[in-house]
Formats: structure tokens, sequence, C-alpha cells
């Protein structure tokens, strides 16, 4: 069996700092310039990333950790703010009859 | 004993900190971010305020405090009925779906006598009347029509080219008016039609019964003649006399066009909205091409990227948006839509920016042989013989299995973009739409990869460069505002 392709970039995060969900999306959001392979060594989660170009390693590095950080940011705020979410909601259906017409 | 409360009381109440209310963010630039709340409206700040917003440490006296205030991104002690009114601006944008779908285009005939080879419907020969609707069929299609409960229907004859079977047009329009009497909906009808092969009885007709006309003017004549031929090689002398036949009997604001980017159209932007104006136009539609029918045969829609057609696009823009500047009022339909959704609380209904999707819900396609499909795309999809948006048969089928069928519930549940991945995260999505025809066109589902899909990337520049101008200078967010509100 031929070796798998070794990946041009691996970078670490701390899981006691980082949601995983966090990391998955960033690689989700980032996937038409790098293919993500994810793992979990000894309490780091590692991400081996391939580029789907020639760009600078060092751009895609720092995209991708921002990536991260913004999904972790999103992912607070989603938690924090869900029971006003709901309660908006609510508040906004509230008034639609069982036949579908708003009152 | 003092008339009021000390003005350091109300501080006091606000000192108590505040809650974020549900917001989503994306970065505008390498400093910017873009936030907006659940009713789509925005707010522009730099990473350190976002991190200060979200982590509730935000000064109440800081003019950033008011702003998110106002516009819905937080509660405090002194914020009583802002979860209301919250509500009330979620409730209006969703509103129109509760009147199900306004437009029905019935396809009189596929039969056309232009071979444009970016078409994006299938045609049949001008003499082929095989590809012509029967009146049995538009008769059903029409009680399909009226047991739509929209207060508003809108019927769109489309072709081929439609103003060829003028004979079932006329049968139609009376039919419908007739049936109006007792419905008693707001009923308006379109032409969509290329012009050529207008005439008097057409004209006549169009002005008895108040018929809108939406032709296709492409640029300026060597351009539009290139990109639509037909016999003579007199497209575009025949659109333009026929823009001016019509307007002189059915009035100019009843008259609009639509023009498609092609190749040869990338770099002649401004002279495409010169075209417009000479033509007396209002303002313009600078539209991409889409991935069906034969804009895919004969390779047309693949001959640029999406990422050349936005240069072309905000070529244009900025040019439109110089016009306005200089006291020239002109529009940028595609951008005064997306404005109508981010400056006010109402949402246009237009298909491609709605979620849940607007396919079957915003409008439906009764095809010449009676096939019912969620979409002008979906036909074109089935041109392509993809019959995956076919909702059924106007012989076959009822209203209830066509429009509660899962052909059409597949896609809109799956492709709701609150719930599509990425989507479900993206500040823009209060402004954008989900496209279940386009992803399952471009990557096979109705979902899609939206990191890798065209639709996503063309949105998601457009909203960035409409909130930069914006940003950048006041007088483009009142020529914005004007857009958005007329």
């Amino acid at each position: 069996m031929a070796d798998e392709q070794q990946p041009d970039l691996r970078l670490e995060f701390d899981e006691s700092i980082h949601n995983v969900d966090a990391i998955k999306r960033a690689a989700y959001a980032m996937m038409k310039r790098a293919v993500c392979n994810i793992r979990m060594v000894d309490g780091v989660l590692v991400c081996e990333l391939t580029a789907a170009s020639d760009e600078p390693l060092e751009g895609l590095a720092r995209d991708f950790r921002r990536e991260v950080l913004d999904q972790d940011l999103r992912l607070s705020i989603e938690a924090q703010t869900e029971p006003l979410r709901n309660l908006v909601l609510g508040l906004a259906f509230s008034r639609v009859g069982q036949n579908g017409e708003v009152h | 004993m003092a008339k009021f409360t000390d003005i350091n009381a109300y501080s006091k109440n606000l000192a108590a900190g505040y809650k974020p209310l549900p917001f989503r963010f994306m970065p505008l630039d390498s400093e910017k971010y873009v936030l907006t709340n659940m009713a789509g409206e925005f707010v522009v700040t730099d990473r350190d305020g976002l991190v200060e917003f979200a982590g509730g440490k935000l000064h109440h006296q800081s003019p950033a405090y008011s702003d998110l205030k106002s516009k819905h991104f937080l509660i405090d002690s002194d914020s009583d009925v802002a979860l209301d009114l919250l509500a009330l601006k979620v409730r209006t944008k969703l509103s129109p779906l509760a009147n199900f779908t306004g437009l029905h285009i019935f396809v009189v005939t596929l039969r056309c006598e232009h071979s444009c080879p970016y078409c994006q419907v299938s045609r049949a020969n001008d003499n082929r009347t095989d590809f012509d609707m029967t009146e049995e069929t538009a008769l059903r299609a029409l009680d399909l029509v009226f047991q739509s409960p929209s207060p508003a229907i809108k019927i769109e004859f489309q072709g081929g080219e439609s103003l060829l079977n003028l004979d079932l047009i006329e049968l139609i329009v009376a039919e419908a008016k007739r049936r109006n009497e007792t419905e008693q909906r707001e009923l308006a009808f379109v032409f969509a039609t290329n012009l050529a092969v207008l005439d008097e009885r057409a004209l006549e007709f169009a002005r008895e019964h108040n018929i809108f006309i939406s032709t296709s003017l492409d640029g300026p004549k060597d351009l539009h003649n290139r990109n639509r031929p037909r016999p003579g090689g007199d497209s575009y002398e025949r659109t333009i006399d026929g823009i001016n036949r019509a307007r002189a009997v059915v009035g100019r604001d009843h008259v609009s066009a639509l023009m498609t980017t092609t190749a040869a159209s990338l770099d002649r932007a401004r002279e495409i909205v010169d075209e417009y104006i000479r033509q007396g136009f209002r303002g313009i539609f600078l539209r991409a091409l889409s991935p069906y029918g034969f804009a895919l045969k004969t390779k047309f829609y693949q001959s640029y990227g999406h990422e050349r057609w936005l240069q072309f696009y905000f070529d244009g823009l900025d040019y439109i948006i110089e016009m306005n500047r200089n006291g020239f009022p002109f529009t940028e339909q595609y951008a005064a839509l997306i404005l109508r959704k981010m400056l006010t609380p109402f949402q246009p209904g237009y298909v491609d920016l709605m979620s849940p999707s607007g396919i079957g819900i915003g409008a439906v396609v009764y095809n010449y042989d009676g096939d019912v499909y969620a979409s002008d795309e979906a036909r074109m999809l089935a041109e392509m013989n993809d019959k995956t948006f076919r909702l059924g048969n106007v012989h076959d089928n009822t209203y209830e299995e066509i429009f509660l069928g899962e052909s059409l519930l597949d896609p809109i549940e799956q492709s709701f973009a609150p719930s599509a991945p990425m989507c479900s995260w993206c500040a823009f999505e209060p402004w954008c739409g989900s496209d279940p025809v386009f992803h399952y066109a471009t990557q096979g589902d109705f979902v899609g990869k939206k990191p890798l899909s065209a639709f996503c990337g063309r949105n998601m520049a457009i909203f960035k460069g409409l909130i930069e101008r914006m940003n950048q200078d006041p007088e483009i967010r009142t020529i914005f505002e004007n857009w958005a509100n007329n």
C-alpha cells in the first residue's frame, strides 16, 4: 500500500482551551483551501492540513488559527444566547394560527 | 421634593450590565467584523469591539452600546419591550411565507426563433407545435393557480418565445380574469418575450389587460446580437423597436429588461449600463449565467468563474454609484434587493435569496406538457433529463400532492439555511438564500458544501462589497437607502 501523503501543516490545539466543534467547523469553513485531518493525541487536538493550492503556508496557518478562534467565540455566543433566541422565535411565531394565518 | 428622578439613578440600572441577544458575525476584511441580529440588522466593529461586546464588558455609556441596543443586539434593565420588538421584526421578515405561491409561470411553448447559445431554457424549432401547451393543460394549471392562498397572483408567460403561442395566452388571461371576478385576488400578468415577434395584436392585448412586458437586452448592439443570434442577425434592432413600441402602448413602467453576462460581456460592464441608460431604463439587473440548459451544453456556463463575474459586477456597480453621486438616479437591482433586506424590515420575494427556499413557495412553473416544477431553474434541469424537482403533473396530481409532496418539501427542509453547515453560523444568512436547485445542479445535493459553492462565494462577496461601500462613504449609504426603499 502506498504511503499516505504527508500533510503540509501540523497545528496543535489544547483540548482544555479549544472546543473540538470549533476546530471541526474551522476545517469545514476552510475546505476550499485545505483538507484537514483532525486527531486527538494526549489531550492535544492535532490538525494536519494539506493545502489545495501552492499558497504560502504561513497564511494558511494564520487563517486556520483565526478561524478556530472565531468559531470558538461563535459557539460561546450560541450557548449563551440560546434561551433568548428560543424566546424570540416563540414570540415571533406565537401569533400564527392553526391554519398558518398571521394575526 | 425633586420633580424628576436623578439622572444617575438610570445609570445605576444600566451599570448592572446587559445580556447579548442572539447574533452572528463574519469577518468583513482583515480587521473589521460584521455582526447581524435575528432580524438582519447589522453593525460593523473591529475584533476587540466584538470580543468586548460578546464578553459582556461593553460600557453602557459608549457609543457602540447605544448603537447595539437600538438595533436589538443587547438587552439591559431599560429594555422592557426589546424582545417583543425583535420578535415583531423577525415575524415581519417571515410573514410573506404565509401567503405561499404568488408567481405562477406558464411555459406556453418551447418554440423560439432565437438560437442563443447561452439559453438557460431549452428550445424547439419555431414550427414544432407539439411543444405548445394545450388549452386543457392551461385550464387545469389555472385550477391550481387559484388554489394558492396568495392574495396576489402574478401569471408570467414564458417560452421558448411566449408570444409564438399568443392564442393560448389570450385564453389564459380571459379565463383567469373570469375566475378572479369571484376570487378577488390582486391579479397581474407578464409577457416574458424577446420582442422579435411582437405584433399589433399582442400589443393591443397587453394594453387592454394591463400586461407587463419583460424582455432581454444584453448590452450594445454588437454584444447583444452576438449573444442572441436569430435569422437575419437583427435581435438588437427588433428588441429596441419592440421596447419603444411597447412603451408607447403599455407605458414606460410596464416594460423592463434583463441582461445575461457572457464571457464577451465581462470587460464591458460600463457599456452595458450605458446601453440601458440610452434606452431609457432606470435600472439594470447585473446577472450571472446559471448552470442549466443550453448554457451548460454549449460550455457557456463554464466560460468564466464567479470571481471574474464579481469583477464585472463591481465595475458596473461602482460606475452606477458614481452616476448617482453626480445626480443621475439609476439602480443596480440585485444590490437593491439585498439592501432592502439589510436596511428595511421587509423581505423581497426573490426566489434565489429566500430561506426557506423560494422554490414552489415563491414561484412555480407549469411546463408546456403539464409537468409542474419547483422553479424556472428546476424546469431547466428537467430539460437536461433530470426531473428531481418535478412536483407532479397538472392532469395527474392534486394541489396537495404537488405542493405538499416530498419532491418539494424535502429540498426545502434539507436546504433550510439556519440549519445548514456554514449557513447556520454565517452572519449573512438573514440576507441570503438556500437555492437547493443550484446546489443540486452543481454539487449533487440540496444543501451543497458552501465553501465550494459559487452561489455562496458570489453572494458573500456582494454582501461584503455593499457594506464596505456604505461604511466608507455616507453618500453611498444615502444612495443605497434610496435603492432599498424604492
